[in-house]
């Protein structure tokens, strides 16, 4: 089949599954759900079929772009295409995105199975996916936005998806509300490259802001380095990125969207949106390095957030906010890495977390579904019970701290170019990063997995049950995601950054086994360090209000967005009400004025006073005689008198 | 425009009405008329108002014999004063042809007519005025106010003692 035919069914495909499964569940009493779990599969396997046979493709041709354009709207020199654009990066992000869609959505079968909106669960699903894969495909920046758009809207309808709960009713605002500023922000940008585009006038012969090559923007070769306005729209463009990504002070929402159901949470929040923000930096990456200082913003708030975010998840005591606070931390390292160079060891790290990320939700879920609670405090010993979980959490630690498994090669791959470059500051902060994140997790794996069981469930049963009592369905997508999470990174790091070459990298992957060996061992008496205080229970830690007072940061982030919420949003609500209430529906209620006053002042005349109508008759008849009369003597002066 | 429409007054000539002796005449009438007229108009009693009627009948009377004074040619005595430097004797002959010395009068007539239309009409003002006291036992115009709208604004200075 030819390659463009592939993409556009890679874009398509997911609608249709969406609207196939609309159809039966939303006309019929009782929904269908192995018709559901049928068509989304298919959808999202076939998806992934096609999305290894493009990327085999682009192998075979010497990494090539394929691109096939849509003109949507024509107004002669601004135009906007839709359209697919399959290059080296794109195929990569499309793997990814399908590699997580597809355990999630066999996961999702089960884990929802009960629930009552499981063909709307379904069908959002699949316009969240149709919607992250037009994402990766889009050609031009401004298809980019409309689909960046939509991925917040998705995001929104699953998060809130038990909309009967105020909290997730809450978190689904707070989410979108937030989402807004980042998109705010984009268009902004958009609208400021386009208006050096328009200038360039070469946008007529393919779309506007092509992501094609972004390196063969025209109006580039005239912005000279550092230029002010240029430097704010860059601004706003890592803007919109943090905000996306949940970056420092926007990572609110990501905590607070783990109200929606789990394999969302590994999706959307671990996979695919927040990774967004950083495939939207690497698509102008070119146009970002113009304005060198926003490279530098962008590290700065990478590191602040991966290290703040770090320090918070190691206080938390709910498995979904740990992992939530986790990637919002290793989105921040991923910033990090492409602030200060390292392109495609950004890149590979944003693939391999989603895949590691997402495994661990699936994970949690299948955890807070057996155990129905989701506070490790309350758990404990499970790998009595669940070896096959354990083993998989401990898998998932181990390659998120970049120790073992795929997280190794691409911390490896970023920490070489920091070692090489010199930049020994974020190399510091970026290894207590690694450091922090070894810290939480594993105090997750042993409050969980390790020590006695705290709860009140009763677990005897499950021996005997094949695979621990764990459903087929919940557990091979999670070994799948597994799999692919201990060996896709060492299969993928060699050729790696010769597959990405977007720019030209200034270090390519120097083996510095120094510095590996130190972060080994380090990481290894950190793990012995956490065993001891969290498993064995040999050093307690005193409560310090240090910990708690991090806590309270994050608070004083939400009551930041609160104060905004309520002073912004709805001030600016009532000032409009007000505006309309008053001005706009104001100039209606003159003019019944005008008319009432016209009636008061008819009205006086009709009083039943004789006298007043016998005056009225006579002024009036003076008034029509005098005018009779000034027509006549006009008449007369015309012809003569 | 307003130049044109009342340029009549500013004329050189003399046409054939409003001559220096005609409007002493108009004038006075227009007196009376008035006067008749703020009778009409200002009065809280019905009677009163008949007799403004009256004045207001009379003033036209006036002004119509006035004006046959002046305008007819043929019986123009007036007119003929003007015409020469004529003695007193000779202003008081007689025309030469004792046939043709007359003209119909219109003004005189209209005048006659009006007064028996201006009795006609008290007389029916009479009948109303009769009627309004079977029913309000007095004749002040405060109770007649049947036709007033209901929307309509009542001042506080709306003085209903007057002209009992």
């Amino acid at each position: 089949m030819d390659i463009i035919q592939n993409l556009w069914m890679l874009l398509i495909l997911p609608l249709m599954a969406a609207f196939f499964i609309f159809i039966p569940n939303g006309c019929m009493s009782y929904p269908k759900r192995r018709i559901t779990l049928f068509l989304t599969l298919f959808g999202t396997i076939l998806s992934l079929v096609l999305t290894s046979v493009c990327a085999h493709h682009l192998m075979v041709h010497n990494n090539d772009f394929f691109e096939s354009n849509i003109l949507f709207l024509n107004a002669g020199v601004f135009k906007i295409h839709l359209g697919v654009l399959l290059d080296n990066v794109s195929a990569f992000m499309l793997i990814i995105l399908y590699a997580v869609s597809v355990p999630v959505c066999a996961f999702s079968y089960n884990y929802m199975k009960n629930e009552e909106g499981f063909s709307r669960y379904f069908i959002f699903l699949n316009l969240f996916i149709f919607s992250m894969a037009g994402l990766i495909l889009s050609t031009n920046l401004i298809q980019f936005y409309i689909f960046w758009e939509l991925v917040g809207v998705f995001s929104y309808l699953l998060i809130g998806f038990y909309y009967k709960k105020p909290e997730a009713e809450r978190a689904a605002r707070k989410a979108f509300l937030i989402n807004r500023i980042g998109d705010f922000a984009l268009f902004a940008a958009i609208l400021g490259f386009t208006y050096f585009a328009i200038q360039d006038n070469e946008s007529i012969l393919y779309p506007l802001l092509s992501l094609k090559d972004v390196n063969s923007w025209g109006f580039l070769a005239y912005v000279q380095l550092g230029a002010l306005m240029y430097t704010g729209i860059c601004l706003l463009m890592m803007l919109a990125a943090c905000v996306k990504s949940a970056q420092f002070p926007f990572q609110v929402w990501l905590v607070e969207a783990m109200e929606g159901p789990t394999p969302i949470s590994a999706l959307i929040h671990g996979a695919t949106m927040v990774t967004a923000g950083v495939y939207l930096l690497i698509r102008v990456y070119p146009a970002l390095i113009l304005s060198p200082s926003v490279l530098k913003i962008i590290s700065i708030i990478g590191i602040i957030t991966a290290v703040t975010c770090g320090i918070i998840a190691i206080s938390q005591n709910d498995i979904k906010k740990i992992l939530a606070f986790s990637t919002s931390s290793q989105t921040g390292l991923m910033m990090t890495a492409l602030g200060c160079g390292a392109y495609s060891g950004s890149i590979f790290h944003l693939g391999m977390h989603g895949i590691t990320k997402a495994m661990m939700f699936l994970i949690a879920g299948i955890v807070i579904k057996k155990t129905l609670s989701s506070n490790i405090k309350f758990l404990g010993g499970l790998r009595e019970h669940f070896p096959i979980l354990a083993a998989g959490w401990l898998l998932g630690a181990l390659s998120l701290s970049g120790f073992f498994f795929s997280g190794f090669y691409s911390k490896e791959m970023i920490i070489s170019h920091l070692y090489s470059s010199n930049q020994f500051l974020y190399l510091g902060l970026f290894v207590f990063a690694g450091v922090l994140s070894i810290l939480y997790l594993f105090r997750s794996y042993f409050l969980m997995f390790e020590g006695n069981y705290k709860g009140s469930i009763d677990f005897s049963k499950n021996e005997e049950l094949p695979y621990n009592g764990i459903d087929l369905f919940l557990l091979i997508p999670s070994a799948f995601l597994a799999f692919l999470s201990a060996f896709l990174g060492g299969f993928l790091a060699p050729d790696f950054q010769r597959y990405i070459y977007i720019i030209r990298q200034k270090f390519y992957l120097i083996r510095h086994p120094e510095l590996e060996i130190s972060i080994f061992i380090l990481a290894g008496v950190m793990i012995y360090i956490m065993w001891h205080i969290y498993g064995v229970r040999r050093f307690k830690i005193k409560k310090i209000r240090l910990i708690y007072r991090f806590i309270v940061l994050q608070f004083f982030i939400n009551k930041i967005f609160e104060w905004l919420y309520k002073f912004l949003i709805k001030g600016t609500a009532k000032v409009i009400k007000a505006i309309d209430k008053y001005f706009i529906n104001g100039f209606y209620v003159l003019l019944s004025q005008v008319a009432r006053f016209g009636s008061y002042l008819s009205l006086r005349l009709q009083n039943g006073n004789l006298n007043s109508y016998t005056f009225c008759s006579f002024l009036f008849v003076t008034l029509i005689l005098l005018c009779a009369v000034m027509v006549y003597f006009k008449g007369l002066s015309n012809y003569g008198g | 425009m307003f130049g044109e429409i009342f340029s009549f007054i500013n004329i050189q000539n003399p046409a054939n009405w409003l001559q220096p002796g005609l409007c002493h005449y108009l004038i006075f009438a227009l007196f009376i008329f008035i006067t008749g007229l703020i009778i009409t108009i200002t009065s809280g009693n019905l009677i009163r108002i008949i007799i403004g009627i009256e004045f207001m009948i009379n003033a036209v009377s006036l002004n119509f014999v006035a004006i046959n004074a002046f305008v007819n040619e043929n019986n123009s005595y007036i007119n003929s004063l003007t015409a020469s430097n004529s003695t007193i004797i000779q202003n008081f002959a007689p025309v030469e042809n004792l046939f043709f010395n007359f003209s119909i009068p219109e003004g005189q007539t209209l005048a006659l007519f009006t007064t028996v239309i201006g009795a006609i009409n008290m007389a029916a003002g009479l009948g109303l005025i009769l009627a309004v006291y079977f029913k309000f036992k007095n004749i002040n115009t405060n109770g007649l106010n049947n036709l007033k709208s209901a929307d309509c604004p009542d001042y506080d200075d709306l003085n209903t003692e007057d002209d009992i």
